[in-house]
This record gives structure tokens, sequence and C-alpha cells, in this order.
């Protein structure tokens, strides 16, 4: 079989907001079907990573090529089909909640939907039969037309899930998906995360804090610190030490390093 | 040796500013607590007047054509709050940082909304009357104008301030421009709407009662002319109409309004 392009390609990256680097010399190659976490202590620039990933960010340096496209070199419309084929969920979920399900499920269709579609849908929601089916895999059916802002923390996630389901991306991306979530809850979103991914051969890039799921739910773990990779190898080949090194609150080695505190919206 | 607390300068020099800028605007209306004891019975005489008495009766016969203007004021009113802040809607798609294509285009919708919010209605009404004529048109078109302005001024300012997830999100999936302001935008502020809308009709009312003194049509227009033939029976009732109206659609409309935000 002839072995398929990598999902995301990142070559010498670099991305400063209005000061340091927040990354810098990322090099990274993410095949199809591949499910990586992302580690590393807050301000390690995961949440930047992964909007580079998704292109809602451009990088200072270098390049990162997204299904094979160098998404800054496309126009607005080519560009957007390939976000389309990217779908991401969020810590804070990103949902509208006085909206019903149905809507928040049905806003990953929007890179394929046109305008009057979209319009007409929050009226009278179109392609009820799939919200619904997406909603069954995450396993809240019988919140398709209950009041978003009404359900529970978990709930809400499974609803994002549902939305990326919907959407059919290539490639889902999860920002922290467990960290607003009691330790139950976490437990089954990462279980859902990684069923659902695997199960539809599904690429994963999620960035996560809680370690011991990073080694269980994955089988690649990429450790993040002060904007560079630290690590990357098979979740099997992680060891304590180096997590440490991952989390080590330096007092040397980081003083005068790229990286000040992370970009001004990183999640807290 | 302790802190001393620093004085403030800048609270006591704006308290003074401030009081210094009363004494000359005070003086500068030639208002005094002796004009005013003096006009007081004045007052009350002209009120006296406008209360019914067997010399200056409240007609029932003046009814059919207040009642008439009456409507005609808050026709005036309603059609100018809906029709103003339906044109408000889209302008947030330059007006508001968040949703403009670029921010040439900001400053361009804001200046021009800050330019239109600077002409005061009866103004425009007068304008509006010379180049319309006279009746309920000039009134209407000079409060659509108000109503885009004060709405779509609030609006902009309220989509500024909502949560910026769910347009990302948006975008992050191969959303437009257009579709994230529809989807994550509108939905989000859409009680807000309804509640500025509300709150520009109230305002609506009220001005649109005092527009016929500038030809503009409405329940003013039957004052103007009773006031200025002294026929005090009639606005007397006429006041007391206006009031009543006025009133009554205030509380309905803050009770809406409690609802919905």
């Amino acid at each position: 079989m002839e072995p398929r392009p990598p999902v995301f390609a990142l070559r010498g990256v670099g991305k400063a907001f209005d000061g340091p680097a927040v990354l810098s010399d990322i090099d990274l190659c993410i095949r199809p079907g591949e499910q990586v976490a992302l580690v590393g202590p807050s301000g390690a620039g995961k949440s930047t990573l992964i909007g580079l990933l998704n292109g809602t960010l451009q990088p200072t340096r270098g390049e990162v090529r997204v299904l094979g496209h160098d998404l800054s070199r496309l126009g607005s419309r080519a560009r957007r089909g390939v976000q389309y084929r990217i779908g991401t969920i969020y810590q804070q979920f990103h949902l509208i909640d006085n909206l019903r399900v149905v809507h928040n499920v049905n806003m990953g269709h929007l890179g394929r939907w046109s305008l009057f579609k979209a319009f007409v849908s929050l009226f009278w929601p179109l392609e009820v039969a799939r919200a619904r089916h997406a909603l069954e895999q995450v396993g809240i059916a019988d919140k398709l037309y209950a009041r978003t802002g009404h359900l529970s923390g978990g709930q809400q996630q499974r609803v994002a899930l549902a939305r990326v389901l919907a959407q059919n991306p290539e490639a889902i991306l999860a920002d922290e998906p467990i960290a607003s979530l009691d330790p139950e809850r976490a437990r089954e979103i990462m279980d859902l995360l990684r069923d659902l991914s695997r199960r539809r051969d599904k690429t994963l890039v999620a960035s996560i804090h809680a370690v011991e799921f990073a080694t269980s739910h994955f089988e690649r773990v990429v450790g993040l610190r002060a904007g560079r990779i630290l690590f990357d190898c098979a979740a099997g080949d992680v060891t304590p030490a180096m997590i440490d090194a991952l989390y080590r609150i330096e007092h040397e080695a980081d003083r005068g390093g790229p990286v000040g505190a992370g970009p001004a919206w990183a999640p807290q | 040796m302790p802190a001393k607390p620093p004085f403030p300068w800048r609270g006591w020099l704006a308290a003074f500013a401030v009081a210094a800028i009363l004494a000359w605007s005070w003086r500068g209306t030639g208002f005094s607590l002796a004009v005013l004891a003096q006009g007081l019975p004045e007052m009350g005489e002209y009120l006296a007047r406008l209360t019914p008495s067997a010399e200056r009766p409240w007609h029932a016969r003046y009814l059919p054509e207040i009642q008439a203007r009456l409507l005609e004021t808050v026709r005036i009113a309603f059609a100018a709050s809906v029709i103003g802040s339906a044109l408000s809607l889209p302008f947030v798609l330059v007006g508001t940082r968040t949703l403009a294509p670029a921010r040439w285009a900001y400053n361009l919708g804001r200046g021009f909304l800050n330019l239109l919010r600077t002409i005061p209605d009866l103004v425009l009404a007068t304008v509006l009357v010379a180049a319309l004529g006279l009746g309920p048109l000039p009134g209407l078109v000079a409060l659509v104008f108000f109503t885009f302005g004060i709405v779509a001024k609030l609006l902009s300012d309220t989509i500024e301030t909502v949560d910026p997830g769910p347009m990302e999100a948006i975008a992050a999936a191969g959303g437009t421009r257009l579709q994230r302001a529809l989807f994550a935008v509108f939905p989000q502020v859409a009680p807000d709407y309804a509640a500025y809308t509300l709150y520009a009709f109230e305002i609506n009312v009220r001005v649109a009662a005092v527009l016929g003194l500038v030809g503009a049509g409405g329940i003013g227009q039957t004052l103007m002319t009773d006031i200025q033939l002294f026929r005090y029976g009639r606005i007397g009732l006429v006041v007391f109409s206006i009031f009543v109206v006025v009133l009554v659609i205030d509380a309905f409309s803050t009770w809406l309004r409690s609802r919905l935000v």
C-alpha cells in the first residue's frame, strides 16, 4: 500500500506574538491515524501549536503543512477547504449556550454549508438525522433539542465532540479537552476521544495536562517545554525522568530563555 | 518613618473644576431661587388651567382627534424602532472590531455612526420636514436615523464583549466571516438586541410625541395648535393622554425587557 502523506508536517517552525517567541525550532511530522499527546507545563506553547495545526494561527518562521498544503500560501477559500478537514475541540467547549444542542452540532457543517443554508438551519434545523447520529455516538442522543447552556460540563464537551463528528474531519485536534472537567468526566471524554478516532481511523492530536492519560490513551507523546520540543517518542518509552525534566521548575536554564509567559489567550 | 499617604491632588482638582464650571453654567442661565419662587404661583395657575373645570371642560368630542394623533405617534415610534434596529443589524458587520473585514472599514463605520449621533433628532426632523413636507413621514425617517444610531452603537459595544470562543471554533473549521456572525455572534446577542430595540421604542414614543412641534406628525401637532390658540382645556387633555400612553408603553416595555436579559 502506498504510504499516505503526513497530516501535519512542521519544519523549523517558530511563532511569536508581540514579544518573545512562544514556539521555536519545531520539527514535527504526524502521520494519518496517529494518536499524539502534547504534554508540557502551562505556557509551553501547546495551545499555540494547536492553533498552527488548524490554521487559526500562522507561523512567523518555518513552514506548516496541513494535509500537504501550506495554509499561508492558499487563498481564503482554499484555506477554509483544508480547515474544514481538521476538527478541533477546546477546553472551554466554545459552544453557543443559548442555542439548542442540534444547532451547536450543526456548526460542524459550516465549512460545507452556504450562508443561506446556515441561516435557514438556525430557524428550521437541517440534517437533524446526522446530528442525532453524532449525538448517539457520544451517548447523549436524548439531548438533541436541549438548551446547550443547561447541560453539565461533561455533556457540553460531548456536544463539542458531536460537532466534530458531524464535521467528519480527517484529523481531530483537542486543546486541553478535559482541563475543565472532574476526574470521572475527564476519563469518559478521553475514552470517547480515543475510541472514536481509532474506530474511524482519524488522526488525533491532543494537548493535555494529565500525563497519565498521555501514556495510557495515546501511542506517541510529544513533550513541549518553553516553546521547544523536549522529547518526542512512543508512549511506552516515556520515563518518569523525562516527565520530571518537562515539569521541573527551572531557576537557571530558563532565565533569559526564548519564552516568557504564554500568549495572552492561552487557557489557564 | 511611616510613609504618609500621598495627597489626592487629582481628586481635589477635579472637584474644584466641576464646581467652577457649575458656577459658570449657573450664571449663564440666569437661574436664581428668587425667580423660581416668583414663578411658582404662575406655574400653579397654569397647571390649574390645564385641569378640567366648568369653564374649561375636557369635552369628549376632542377625543377622536387626540386618539387618532396619539395612534399616529405610536405608529411612528414603532415603525421607526423596527426599521432602525433592522438596519443596525448589517451595520455591525463593519461597526464591530471582531466582525469588520479590515481595520479601515471598522474606523469608517464607527466614524459614520459617531457623526450620525451628533445630529439632534429635532434638528434632523426639521430638516426632513423641509425636504419631505409636513406630516408623519419626516418624523418617521428622523426616528429611523435616531434608532439606528442608538441600537447600532449599543449592539456593536455588546458584540465586542461577547465570548469569542465559538467564533474561533467556526473559523478553525473553515467557516466564513458571515457564518461566524450568523452562528456565533447573533444568537449570543439576540436577547440584548431585542432589549435595545424596546429601549429605543420607549424613547421614540416620547420623542414622537414632540415631533409635531416641528411639523413632523403625531400628537405634538395637535398640542402645538392648541398652545398657539390658548385652548387650555384641550391642552390639559392632550398632555394627560400623552402621560397615560407613555406610562403604559414604558411599563410594558420595561417589563418585557426585564424578561429578556
